[in-house]
């Protein structure tokens, strides 16, 4: 009778033993893999929302020339009017350092698509009716890898200083660029002002205007979110 | 009635049989370039055959592609090295260096006895044909054995003919660039094998694009297998391409980005075009300048490889 006693003792100990030790192995797993996930989506916040400054030895680092293929030619004015939903004539002040879209962690290394950041003033809007202000931000796709190895890119990345004829779309609420196309012959953010303002004829700025007057929305394919600097 | 018959069999002769229908036609050569050599006599190529040379119908190989490289100049002539596309490591050579009628042309290693058996300089005669003389001589030239215009024949040297001489054709030969367009990167492993995976809406046209491709090279491009093969490239769908591009190929991140956008626009056709074409870049071809082209810039409905997607192929395969 003793000796059942003591069993069924052992048993429920054993029992209650078991039970506390899978507890314990179910939180241990838990709490680990809780913590693999919260760090995962830490990284990913991290390289999601920060711009991550040009590293000194750029000029140093491997190129990769992206191939694509194209679904028109960009360098139809007509049609790149109609695929784009902002044309602005601006000045690109300076490139504040690179960012990274659809950002995922794979066997624990980040990967992710480069855009490089810049400033610029938008002196007057072509297409659509964003903020004229100082210093609004706008990315080009390409830069620096997020492995910090290499540059990589589509179209040649925009000089600094320089005043361009811009064509950009959202994405992710970020003013992104299409395509670019240098304004020649103005050397300054006050001459670049001087020239909008006044009836000074500038080429790529007819251009540019007569075709979007023009403009074929052929192929205005994306669903685009507002840019928050619109003021439509 | 016959005249006009005759007329217009003449006509899809010369656009379909002659030569012209390689996309490319005869060339003034350039050094560093690979080229299919064509007799003028018969309209064969230089075919290599074990180690020799003899001349043969074409078949597009790599048998039959040279690649052309300079050498050096030396008493007012430029020589050339004839490097078999076939067999790298080798070259066009001159039996034991000989000058005499019947010197077997082939191919052997690197000569570092007699380099100037490997070396050949051009004499153009008219419309961009050319005797090929090889520097152990200044007498003798290529010829196809009995002027011959049959599959086999063989290449010798031969006392060079006048230009007035009617057997001179046997002597003369085309060069015909090898339209390739190869680049310095690709995703295929050291297996030389290309593992895709791909998001599910893009299974279908990644399916076609790999019958495509091993249509022509069989084995090369597969379904990645988790564990049992390594993913060499990943078929991802993107929103965050710049407008007017369809795809792109991404060597870093060894991905192919999709725009979702743009897919959403594209017929079937247009779809398995992009999906070929990106896979193309993949395995380290480049853009062909032919709007219809798998490989051309835009999205296009062409569905099939073409001879310049075949060599570009052959010329990225042996990098791999």
């Amino acid at each position: 009778m003793i000796l059942l006693i003591l069993n069924i003792k052992i048993g429920v100990i054993s029992m209650k033993k078991v039970g506390i030790a899978i507890i314990s192995v179910v939180l241990i797993l838990g709490i680990t893999l809780g913590s693999f996930a919260v760090l995962r989506q830490v990284k990913i916040k991290k390289y999601s929302k920060e711009i991550f400054p040009i590293p000194q030895n750029i000029d140093l680092l491997e190129k990769e020339k992206l191939e694509a293929s194209y679904l028109f030619d960009t360098d139809d004015k007509e049609l790149m009017s109609g695929a784009s939903q902002y044309i602005v004539i601006a000045y690109l002040n300076k490139i504040t350092g690179t960012s990274y879209k659809d950002v995922e962690i794979v066997k624990g290394e980040a990967k992710g698509t480069p855009f490089t950041n810049y400033t610029m003033n938008i002196v007057k809007n072509i297409k659509g009716n964003l903020k004229i202000e100082n210093d609004i931000p706008v990315l080009q796709y390409g830069g620096v890898s997020i492995d910090g190895k290499k540059m990589v890119f589509l179209y040649p990345l925009l000089e600094e200083n320089t005043p361009y004829v811009l064509y950009l779309d959202v994405i992710d609420s970020d003013l992104c660029l299409n395509k670019a196309y240098v304004i020649p012959e103005v050397d300054s953010f006050e001459e670049l002002k001087n020239v909008s303002e006044t009836d000074t004829k500038i080429d790529i700025i007819e251009e540019c205007i007569l075709a979007y007057e023009n403009e074929d929305p052929k192929y205005a394919t994306r669903k685009n979110g507002k840019s928050p600097y619109d003021l439509g | 009635m016959r005249k006009a018959t005759i007329c217009v069999i003449l006509v899809f002769i010369l656009i379909f049989v002659s030569p012209t229908c390689f996309a490319y036609g005869p060339t003034e050569f350039e050094h560093d370039h690979l080229y299919y050599i064509q007799n003028q006599n018969s309209g064969k190529y230089l075919t290599v055959n074990g180690n020799n040379i003899e001349q043969r119908s074409l078949s597009y190989n790599q048998n039959q592609r040279f690649f052309v490289r300079f050498i050096k100049s030396s008493d007012g002539f430029d020589y050339y090295s004839f490097i078999p596309d076939c067999c790298k490591g080798y070259k066009i050579d001159v039996e034991n260096a000989w000058d005499i009628n019947g010197a077997n042309i082939g191919i052997y290693g690197d000569n570092t006895y007699v380099p100037s058996a490997q070396n050949f300089r051009f004499i153009l005669n008219s419309n961009l044909r050319y005797q090929i003389m090889p520097e152990v001589s200044s007498t003798r030239v290529f010829d196809v054995a009995n002027a011959s215009t049959l599959d086999g024949a063989n290449i010798a040297l031969f006392t060079r003919r006048s230009i007035n001489d009617s057997l001179v054709t046997a002597q003369q030969f085309k060069l015909y660039t090898v339209e390739l367009s190869v680049m310095s990167y690709n995703c295929v492993d050291s297996s030389k094998h290309l593992d895709y995976s791909c998001e599910s809406m893009f299974s279908d046209c990644a399916e076609f694009a790999k019958d495509t491709w091993n249509g022509y090279r069989a084995g090369v491009v597969r379904k990645y297998i988790p564990i049992i093969r390594p993913k060499d490239i990943s078929i991802i769908g993107k929103q965050t391409l710049p407008a007017g591009i369809a795809g792109i190929t991404y060597f870093v991140e060894k991905e192919i980005h999709i725009s979702i956008a743009v897919w959403d626009t594209l017929t079937g056709n247009q779809r398995n075009n992009l999906v070929i074409h990106e896979i193309g870049h993949a395995l380290g071809m480049g853009h062909i300048d032919d709007t219809s082209n798998v490989l051309y810039y835009a999205v296009n409905s062409t569905i099939s490889l073409e001879s310049s997607n075949r060599s570009s192929y052959d010329f990225a395969y042996s990098q791999y």
